[in-house]
């Protein structure tokens, strides 16, 4: 169902652009001291890069990694991509909550292959939280990335907020014959990673 | 920022470093290195009135009615130009007598300490040494003590805010040999019996026995789906904390070894080194690590001979043998597992290390060993054009990000 999935695409997208305006909006959180966190291990942030090579429109998608340790609701009421510097800003298409435990490493085109649901408006569950996202850029032959989502939340009656370091790279190729390489888009990925963990303050 | 090229220089950084940044601080060390009457303030200390960090455990039952027991802080110095130390000053900085076998000891700060701490970026080696009557035991361990937030993981964490490192039972009391009754007695009093229970327990140092020794030594392991077009480069990254066992042996450099305890190698790489294994690949990773062994031509240390890990290098490469596979039969089966589209990437920093009994065996002795702090071992899966999607998972039970271990499958 081509028309439904583009329309679907798109209120999807009208949402995720609201909420950001909301985000923005929203100078009262205290994004400090909410119960949304990054996963950690070690002490230190749970940090993937995904790399994946996109047809134009077509969504890369990863998954950021959260820890809810609520002992009440949690609500997600907006999502929006962090730049990662040096690099053009992918689109956020759309963002979804894992709904089984299996998670996205890598996939393309939306929804993802593993069992999610949407994110805006979502109340997650306690313990660890899958956030997949899919981003896209305008251009072909073009590479994309971010380093992370700033994912705006309420928790009783409050609102916060949370950068969630998560590189994403979309290399958006002209057609499926002459997609980016899995090398090329591999390589562009890996100079994002140290970029994002450096923002995610690891100690790389 | 990692380095592409192709690594193969060794680097022994974790020592060099020390002689780098406070070549003058360690000679001071080896200057307070005097014998420690028990229960009184370690030499050149600089006492603050909340301790360092205290070790606890069980020493075992005492021979004796009494047991010494000094806590000492182990400072290599004397490098070659390998850069491995050609003597190891174990400084008496804290001690006790007890007369039942659990111990808690205060180690206060002082400069030998805040030395040690330096050349370890936060984490000090100790050997804590206990003389019960004409019989010792030893164990040696790491401890956290000023690792930056950034840099330690959770327990490093927790044990640098509890303040306390519980020990690992000792091996039993076992008598000292003829040198070591005779350095402890010329060290007291001389008229105290031979048989008797110490009141000092002097200074260690170990001289370096032989040549350095390199040995294929594994830190980790790597699954690729039996899928066209997939490989994983698993990265070695240069601030490794390696977590080692270390040898003692009473007479015989070539064995006899007993297990020492542990020892930290931190920072032990000034670069990084990877090597990226192709489709199918179920295989351990190895890298060269250096080692050296000490003698006590005096006496005075736990044993006659050490054998030790000092240096790491920046190779890596397929290990021997071959690691049990995913034990779900597929990650698509484990509940955590995580779909990898072909044609993408994922690049993914294990955050838990992997503890493995047998990672290299020197002159008998086979050291244990523990990989990966944080964001020390990295792995980065490709999936080419036109590969199907596999699947990615970590060790049964446990989420991808929560593992040390992490498999590729093809379903």
């Amino acid at each position: 169902m081509p028309t439904r999935r583009r329309a679907s695409r798109f209120m999807s997208w009208l949402a995720v652009m609201t909420t950001t305006a909301a985000v923005a909006a929203c100078g009262s959180a205290d994004p400090a001291a909410g119960p949304l966190r990054m996963q950690t291990v070690g002490g230190q942030p749970v940090i993937a890069t995904s790399s994946v090579a996109v047809l134009p429109g077509q969504t890369a998608d990863a998954e950021a990694y959260l820890d809810d340790d609520a002992d009440a609701p949690v609500r997600i009421t907006a999502v929006s991509v962090v730049s990662a510097p040096g690099f053009a800003t992918a689109r956020l298409v759309d963002v979804g909550v894992a709904t089984s435990g299996h998670g996205l490493a890598a996939a393309r085109g939306w929804p993802p292959p593993v069992p999610s649901r949407p994110a805006i408006g979502a109340y997650l569950p306690h313990g660890n939280v899958g956030l997949f996202f899919g981003i896209t850029g305008p251009l072909a032959s073009h590479d994309y990335a971010v380093a992370g989502l700033k994912i705006a939340y309420t928790y009783q009656g409050r609102r916060y907020s949370l950068v969630a370091w998560a590189g994403a790279a979309a290399c958006v190729a002209v057609n499926s014959n002459s997609a980016s390489s899995d090398t090329s888009c591999s390589v562009f990925g890996n100079t994002v990673n140290p970029v994002v963990e450096k923002l995610a303050g690891l100690s790389t | 920022m990692r380095i592409r090229a192709t690594i193969s220089a060794r680097d022994r950084s974790a020592w060099n470093r020390l002689i780098k940044l406070s070549g003058a601080a360690v000679a001071s060390a080896a200057l307070v290195a005097a014998a420690l009457p028990l229960g009184a303030a370690p030499a050149g200390a600089q006492i603050s009135t909340r301790p360092a960090v205290t070790l606890a455990g069980s020493v075992g039952t005492l021979p004796a009615a009494s047991a010494a027991v000094v806590v000492d802080v182990n400072v290599p110095v004397d490098l070659n130009s390998a850069g491995d130390p050609q003597q190891i000053d174990e400084v008496p900085v804290a001690s006790a007598t007890i007369t039942s076998p659990k111990f808690s000891i205060p180690v206060p700060s002082s400069s030998a300490l805040q030395q040690a701490e330096q050349q370890g970026h936060g984490t000090v080696n100790f050997t804590v040494m206990a003389i019960s009557g004409s019989d010792l035991t030893a164990e040696g361990i790491p401890a956290p003590i000023d690792i930056s937030p950034a840099a330690a993981n959770a327990a490093q964490l927790a044990t640098q805010a509890a303040g306390t490192v519980q020990m690992p039972a000792f091996a039993a009391f076992h008598p000292m040999t003829a040198a070591q009754v005779a350095a402890v007695k010329a060290t007291n009093s001389a008229a105290s019996d031979s048989a008797a229970t110490p009141d000092i327990i002097p200074p260690c140092t170990w001289k370096a026995y032989g040549s350095e020794y390199n040995d294929l030594t594994r830190i980790g392991e790597v699954h690729v789906a039996n899928t066209s077009g997939l490989s994983d480069t698993f990265w070695f990254r240069h601030q490794n904390d390696e977590t080692i066992t270390f040898g003692y042996s009473a007479s015989d450099p070539t064995g006899n070894w007993t297990e020492g305890g542990t020892i930290s190698l931190t920072d032990s790489l000034s670069s990084n080194g990877y090597h990226t294994f192709g489709q199918g690949a179920v295989d351990y990773a190895d890298s060269t690590y250096y080692y050296q062994r000490y003698h006590d031509y005096i006496g005075e240390c736990p044993a006659s001979y050490e054998i030790l890990a000092v240096g790491t290098s920046t190779v890596v490469g397929p290990g021997t043998n071959t690691p049990p596979v995913n034990p779900y039969g597929g990650c698509e089966n484990d509940p955590y597992g995580e779909a990898f589209s072909g044609n993408s990437g994922w690049d993914y920093d294990v955050g838990k290390a992997e503890t493995y009994s047998g990672i290299a065996t020197v002159f008998g002795f086979t050291f244990g060993g523990s990989d990966g702090f944080t964001t020390d071992v990295e792995h980065d899966y490709t999936a080419a054009n036109g590969a199907a999607t596999t699947w990615l998972c970590g060790s049964p039970g446990d989420q991808i990000t929560d593992s040390p271990i992490l498999y590729n499958t093809t379903g």
